[in-house]
This record gives structure tokens, C-alpha cells and sequence, in this order.
């Protein structure tokens, strides 16, 4: 019955109710999109405290905020005049308060709040997606999986935070980052290695190189030999780009 | 009783022929509408040059530019097609627009650094830009509105202007071809005086239509990115990165210049 009156409502609106639907999981993918956005927003504005001069930071930190524009668009266009605007509306302002903040450098005890306003968009994001989520399941029955490999790319993001904050003086509160979240991405990248997806095992190569990366960054979290403060960074952002190009390969136009 | 009828009747009837006698003002003030979309896109064409000149965001400046000229011919369709006959002076601006604005979007469709397509790109600008303004000049005595209401238009127009100039005064605050558009377009040092004054223009705009929610909205969404907008140029901010969030922000401008004009009843 409920399925009736979507596909009702949709028809008055002159869509197809798959077209709809089709709208709706680019939207979802958008907003798991952005919280991966923010997290890196979080881990750059935290190098720039402690590494300004380094060379990668500036490009990323630009990389990062064009994609949050790109997204929270998408994400604030879809919900205007919508139904969950009046819920989720002060997600925009939420965002309009963090890339005001973003653009000086911060002090670190700044940081601190910057980094928990950034978990605040993350976790009504999350509510989001979760609304979104009950409606698409019928038709996308593996959502899971798809918001699983967001989280990794999530969580690879957080742990570089986590790091940086367990090796520089910042607030308590920030202590628990790393072990919070190491454990989970490992045990996601373990479920990438036992179960790979399809996407995944289509391109052995690339699931190998994000393994391979996953061993070398986590060795250097406990690298007692030097600061692999930068190093991180980079890994972090090779593992990412590699995770999004294993579930998003460009489709081969020829049956050849 | 028939007598009373026949009085209500010929009332009616000397009410309806006078009506008729004058310009049908809901016309009008759509024709506004689509003139007042035409003097900012035309702007926003200006910019989307300028962006490409720097070669900022090449891919999607093209992108917006050609959409963008193509949407500036339609609106000129528009505008004469439906510029009332009898209103020669206006019909007559028309016209000159339309012969301005196709050897200008010509030409603005293949920028080039250096002065001499700023020099064409900006003479062609000026001379759109004003027939563009004494056509909403002119049409204006016609809507019959009152003097706060008419300000309020001017305002809609003006902050979009703004905010429009204030980020090309940012991008060529360095640039030699600055002293080419620097008096056609009325650019000001690094564009914060420019964001200060579309955000002095929006907050008049929130303080008489906040009652309205969705105008409300959307005036304050585009309040924040405005003050986005200030504090990027204040700090240098790279305008890459600027210039995506200016993309969204025309996005936003153009749903709200539909909305202010439902939302008043106007079309």
C-alpha cells in the first residue's frame, strides 16, 4: 500500500517512481560522500597546526572543501521545499559555520570545537542517511555494503586524526580517537579481504595495492623510527583515492 | 431590483473597459522579472569570462558560460516577444539589446588573457548593461508599485550585482587588464567593501520579507555564503575553491528571484 501512494505521489510530481529512486541514491551516496569530505576537512585543518609549511596540505585542504561545496549543493537542493528540511535544515547552517571556521588556521584549542562541529554535521548526516536508507532498502537491498566502504574511507581519515591528536598536546576529549576507530577500519579492511565485494574482486590489482597500503600505513602508526606524521597524510589519501576507484571504476564502453 | 442590476452591470462594464484600456500589470511585471534575470545573467556571463580568462575551473567556466550565453538569448526572445507593441521606448531598447548581445556573446565565448579581449569583452558589457538598466528603468514606471516596494527590486538586482563585481574585483585584484574593467564594471579593491554592500542589501531584503519562510530561507543561505564570500577575500583565499561555492551561490540566487516574484503574487 505504501509503495501505491509513493508511486502516486511521484507520478504527481512527474516522476517515475524508479527515477525518483534513482534521484535518492545519488542524494544518499552524496551525503556519505560529505561526511568522508568533513573528516578530511577535520585531519587538514589539524596538519595545519602542526605542519603549515608542508607542501600536500593547501591542495588537499582545497580538494576537500570544492568537494564539501559540491556535495552539501547537492544535499541542500535536494531537501529544499522537501519534507526534511524542517529536520535536517540546520545541517546547512551547521556547514556555513564550519567553512567560515575554515578558513584561518586554528589554535588548538580551537580545533577541538572545529573537530566536534565537524562530528555534528557527520552524525545528522548520519540521521539523514539513515531516513534515506529505509526508503531505498526495498530497491537497493545491499545498501549496507555501500555505506560500509564510505565508513572505511571514513575511518582511515579519523585515524590519521587520532594519531596526531594521541601525539600532540590536545584536549582530552581527543585522546580516545585513535582507539576508537582503529579497531573498526581494521576490521573493515579484514571483511574487504575475506568477503571482497563484487566491484571489489573485479579488479584484483587495486584490491591488492589497498591491502598492501593498509599494511604499510597501520605499520607506521606504531613506527618507532621516525615521525611519520606526513607520511600518514599521504597514505591516508592514496588509500582513499584507491577505495573510491575500487567501488567507481570507469565502466568499459565495448563488449570487447 | 432590476434597476440595481442594471446599475452593478454598467458598473462593471465602465470598470472592465478601463481596465482594459490600461497595460495588463501582471504582464508587466513578469516582463520585469524576465528583464531582472537578463541584467544579472548578463553579469554572471561577464564573470563567467573573466573566470575563464584565468583559467579557473576551465571545465565547468566553460560549462556555465555557454549555458549561460545560451540562456541570455532566450531571455531576449522572451523580452521581445513580449514587450507590449504600444510601448515604443521600450520595444525600441529591445532591440538594441538584441544587436549588442549576439557580437558580444561572440566574442566573449572565446576569452583570452591579455587586454585586447578585455577591451573588446568590456566595451560590448558597458553598452548591453545600459540598455539592459533604462529597460527596467522605463518598465518600472509601469508596475504601478509603491516607492518601498520598487527599492526593494532594485535591491534584489543590486546585491547579486554586488556580490558578482566583488569576486571579480578579487580575481583580477592583481591583473593588469583590472584597469580595463575596473570603471566599467565599478570594481572595488579586493571585493569586501563590494560583499559588504550585498550584505547591507539582504539584510534590508530579510528585515521586510522574513515573515515569508521560504523567503526567509533563502535569503539567509545566501547571507551566509555572502559572508563566506567576505571572509575568503579578506583572507586570500584561492579562487579555485571560491569559485565553486560561487557557482552554488548563483544556483540559490536564481531559485529566489522565482520565489520573490511568487511570492508576492506577482507572477
Amino acid at each position: 500500500m505504501k509503495k501505491v501512494i509513493w508511486g502516486l505521489v511521484m507520478m504527481v510530481l512527474g516522476l517515475s517512481p524508479g527515477e525518483a529512486q534513482t534521484d535518492m541514491r545519488a542524494l544518499y551516496e552524496s551525503i556519505l560522500e560529505m561526511q568522508v569530505a568533513s573528516m578530511r576537512l577535520s585531519r587538514d585543518k589539524l596538519y595545519e597546526i602542526y605542519h603549515p609549511d608542508f607542501e600536500l596540505l593547501q591542495p588537499d585542504m582545497a580538494r576537500a572543501i570544492s568537494i564539501s561545496e559540491d556535495m552539501m549543493a547537492r544535499i541542500t537542493d535536494a531537501m529544499d521545499g522537501s519534507e526534511w528540511e524542517r529536520q535536517f535544515g540546520a545541517v546547512e547552517d551547521v556547514w556555513n559555520h564550519l567553512r567560515l571556521s575554515m578558513m584561518s588556521p586554528l589554535a588548538p584549542e580551537e580545533y577541538t570545537r572545529f573537530h566536534y562541529e565537524c562530528v555534528t554535521l557527520n552524525r545528522y548526516l548520519d540521521v539523514l542517511a539513515d531516513t534515506l536508507e529505509a526508503r531505498l532498502e526495498s530497491r537497493y537491498p545491499h545498501l549496507d555494503r555501500v555505506r560500509n566502504r564510505y565508513a572505511l574511507r571514513q575511518g582511515i581519515y579519523l585515524v590519521n586524526t587520532g594519531y596526531m591528536t594521541r601525539h600532540h598536546e590536545l584536549a582530552r576529549s581527543m585522546q580516545h580517537i585513535l582507539d576508537e576507530h582503529l579497531p573498526r577500519v581494521r576490521r573493515r579492511v579484514e571483511a574487504l579481504k575475506k568477503n571482497p565485494p563484487p566491484e571489489a574482486s573485479a579488479s584484483i590489482s587495486l584490491l591488492a595495492a589497498v591491502l598492501n597500503e593498509w599494511n604499510f600505513f597501520h605499520y607506521n602508526l606504531s613506527n618507532p623510527l621516525f615521525s611519520p606524521e606526513k607520511t600518514l597524510f599521504s597514505m591516508a589519501n592514496t588509500l582513499n583515492l584507491h577505495i573510491y576507484l575500487l567501488f567507481n571504476r570507469p565502466q568499459k564502453s565495448g563488449k570487447s | 431590483m432590476k434597476r440595481q442590476l442594471l446599475f452593478v452591470g454598467i458598473i462593471g462594464l465602465l470598470t472592465a473597459m478601463r481596465a482594459g484600456a490600461q497595460y495588463d500589470l501582471h504582464r508587466l511585471t513578469a516582463l520585469y522579472h524576465t528583464a531582472l534575470e537578463l541584467r544579472t545573467l548578463t553579469e554572471k556571463t561577464m564573470t563567467d569570462a573573466i573566470v575563464l580568462t584565468r583559467e579557473i575551473q576551465p571545465y565547468r567556466a566553460v560549462r556555465h558560460l555557454n549555458e549561460d550565453a545560451d540562456r541570455l538569448e532566450m531571455l531576449v526572445g522572451h523580452l521581445e516577444a513580449d514587450t507590449p507593441r504600444d510601448m515604443q521606448d521600450l520595444v525600441r531598447t529591445v532591440r538594441r539589446i538584441e544587436k549588442l548581445l549576439v557580437p558580444w556573446l561572440m566574442e566573449i565565448k572565446n576569452p583570452e588573457p591579455g587586454r585586447r579581449f578585455a577591451r573588446v569583452a568590456a566595451k560590448g558589457y558597458k553598452k548591453l548593461a545600459a540598455e539592459e538598466a533604462f529597460y527596467l528603468h522605463t518598465l518600472k514606471k509601469y508596475l504601478g508599485m509603491d516607492d518601498e516596494t520598487l527599492a526593494d527590486l532594485d535591491r534584489v538586482m543590486q546585491f547579486y550585482i554586488d556580490a558578482q563585481r566583488g569576486f571579480v574585483s578579487y580575481l583580477l585584484k592583481d591583473d593588469p587588464v583590472r584597469s580595463v574593467y575596473g570603471p566599467v564594471m565599478d570594481l572595488k579593491g579586493d571585493g569586501t567593501a563590494l560583499f559588504d554592500k550585498a550584505l547591507t542589501q539582504v539584510r534590508k531584503l530579510m528585515s521586510r520579507y522574513s515573515a515569508e519562510p521560504s523567503l526567509r530561507k533563502a535569503l539567509k543561505s545566501m547571507y551566509a555564503d555572502l559572508m563566506f564570500f567576505r571572509e575568503a577575500v579578506q583572507r586570500g583565499y584561492r579562487p579555485e575553491v571560491f569559485y565553486i561555492s560561487f557557482e552554488k551561490f548563483d544556483g540559490k540566487y536564481r531559485r529566489f528571484l522565482q520565489l520573490f516574484f511568487e511570492k508576492n503574487k506577482w507572477i
